[in-house]
């Protein structure tokens, strides 16, 4: 299932908390890890798995790696989800009607 | 930005099936209506996916040369009214702790069904910790809702 990856990626709490911390706009790792009870090398590789996750981008804005929250990535993850679940029950609805039909 | 990914995903239907109805064809026939080869871990090798017990209730998806994976494990089980599921397929609950929980509700001739598939964020403390811990804490639920009523 395509989404697991992303959902796993948000599973660890720390690394939603990495998440969080780009709510506002792009930040760098030291300035994500100043406000982290977290090492920097730990909040670069929670940035990483994020990013294979395809939730976070990083950008080079001169001498700084900026990382910010993909909207695609988070809006995919939310829209496979819900289409997902809308087909799932889709072919429940139709089976149990079938099902109460074949019981009358 | 908000981060709408982690919101409860929240799907109602309306069925034209009794509760009872409705309920045994989502726990009992769960194989002839899930999309397997879109929706599965294994596509075209699934041999199938049911509620089994396998040292509890799980619901669990298995392949043509005899693998299983687990998605999740049933945490409430009220017959023709709830369910509630730990949802994490392929993953132990550690890797990805969302949970699904479906209610049943007479409607007329028919049911509604809501859906709610929970992130992270709102899944209850008791059920955030190890897996050995959810029957218990459930049962503990329960029987203070007993106690209390």
């Amino acid at each position: 299932m395509a989404y697991a990856q992303a959902l796993q990626a948000l599973g660890d709490p720390t690394r939603r908390a990495v998440l969080e911390q780009l709510r506002d706009g792009p930040r760098a790792v030291g300035e994500i890890a100043a406000d982290l009870p977290v090492s920097r090398p730990a909040v670069s590789q929670h940035l990483r798995v994020l990013k294979e996750a395809g939730l976070v981008t990083e950008r080079q804005n001169g001498t700084r790696r900026l990382y910010r929250v993909d909207p695609d990535g988070l809006a995919d993850l939310r829209e496979y989800l819900e289409g997902f679940w809308a087909e799932a029950l889709a072919s429940f609805k139709a089976a149990a009607e079938k099902e109460q039909r074949r019981n009358k | 930005m908000t981060v709408t990914a982690t919101e409860t995903i929240r799907k109602e239907i309306y069925v034209d099936a009794s509760p009872e109805t409705a309920f045994r064809v989502f726990t009992e026939q769960i194989a002839d209506w899930w999309p397997l080869q879109k929706y599965g871990l294994f596509l075209e090798q699934t041999a199938g996916v049911a509620f089994e017990d396998r040292d509890g209730w799980k619901l669990i998806e298995t392949s043509k040369d005899g693998r299983s994976s687990v998605w999740g494990e049933v945490l409430a089980y009220e017959f023709a009214s709830r369910l509630r599921l730990t949802w994490h397929p392929g993953k132990n609950v550690e890797e990805m702790p969302t949970e699904v929980e479906l209610t049943f509700s007479a409607d007329g001739n028919g049911t509604t069904v809501v859906l709610e598939h929970r992130g992270w964020e709102q899944m209850p403390e008791e059920t955030r910790g190890a897996r050995s811990g959810y029957d218990a804490g459930w049962d503990e639920v329960l029987a203070r809702y007993r106690a209390a009523s």
